[in-house]
């Protein structure tokens, strides 16, 4: 079970966590009549964790309750989020958060999403 | 429990469809099933929108050639009781939509023709298949 800062806000749904690559910043430098470049590492900035998956619930009223709780969660802050596997990513926060269509009506309510997360080192 | 047996008369809005072979009605709903990246199975199965559609094979070619595709009407077919039982049975698609029509001519064979309905529901909610007993 996938929670962030130790709060379960997923578990209503299956979902999987894609890690992106960390970034590193460099500079390059080229100079005439010299092959090859100059490459400065400037350092790791970033790299972007994605969460998939769906919400569901018995009412639209407790799916858009699922949906909000999620949305306080987009804070600016930093927060530590733990993966279906026990992965720990610590200082990461919510970039961007939808629904990746309607909430729909089947046995229940339900909804399918994706979470992007910034993680810094 | 009742039984049926025979299929006494098949409309489609004005339209009698007589000579009908056989009446089919399905329900299929798309499966959308997924799981978590740590599931070995899927852990949520939802279906989209489920799909009412009828079949009738009937052999009144000139009936079903007279129709239209994307015709829009209740389709309707009564089942008479078997022997023994005392009730037909009313069956109502509501809001069925005309989405094939298949004449199928053979040798040495009399002309079937398929038609193909999926039905409208009306506000989204109600189920436009209803049948009931009738005396």
């Amino acid at each position: 079970m996938s929670t962030l800062d130790d709060i379960d806000l997923f578990s209503s749904g299956p979902h999987g966590l894609h890690c992106g690559s960390w970034q590193r910043a460099t500079a390059r430098r080229g100079f005439s009549g010299l092959n090859g470049e100059l490459v400065l590492d400037l350092g790791c900035r970033s790299r972007r964790l994605t969460l998939t998956g769906r919400l569901q619930a018995d009412t639209a009223e407790e799916l858009d309750g699922l949906i909000r709780n999620i949305e306080m969660w987009n804070d600016g802050k930093f927060h530590a989020l733990v993966d279906n596997h026990g992965r720990s990513f610590p200082r990461v926060w919510i970039e961007e958060f939808q629904t990746t269509g309607p909430i729909r009506r089947g046995r229940g309510f339900w909804c399918d999403y994706t979470l992007q997360f910034r993680q810094l080192p | 429990m009742e039984r049926y047996l025979g299929i006494s008369s098949v409309c489609f809005g004005q339209t009698a469809l007589g000579l009908p072979l056989s009446v089919r009605i399905s329900r299929q709903g798309q499966v959308e099933a997924v799981g978590g990246d740590a599931d070995l199975y899927a852990t949520s199965v939802q279906l989209a929108r489920p799909v009412v559609a009828v079949e009738i094979r009937t052999r009144d070619t000139a009936a079903a050639e007279s129709l239209v595709l994307a015709q829009k009407a209740d389709l309707s077919w009564l089942v008479g009781p078997a022997q023994g039982g005392s009730n037909a049975r009313q069956a109502v698609l509501s809001g069925a939509v005309l989405v094939t029509i298949d004449v199928t001519c053979e040798q040495n064979a009399a002309a079937v023709a398929t038609l193909r309905f999926v039905a409208e529901a009306p506000d989204g909610l109600c189920d436009p298949f209803s049948c009931q007993e009738v005396p």
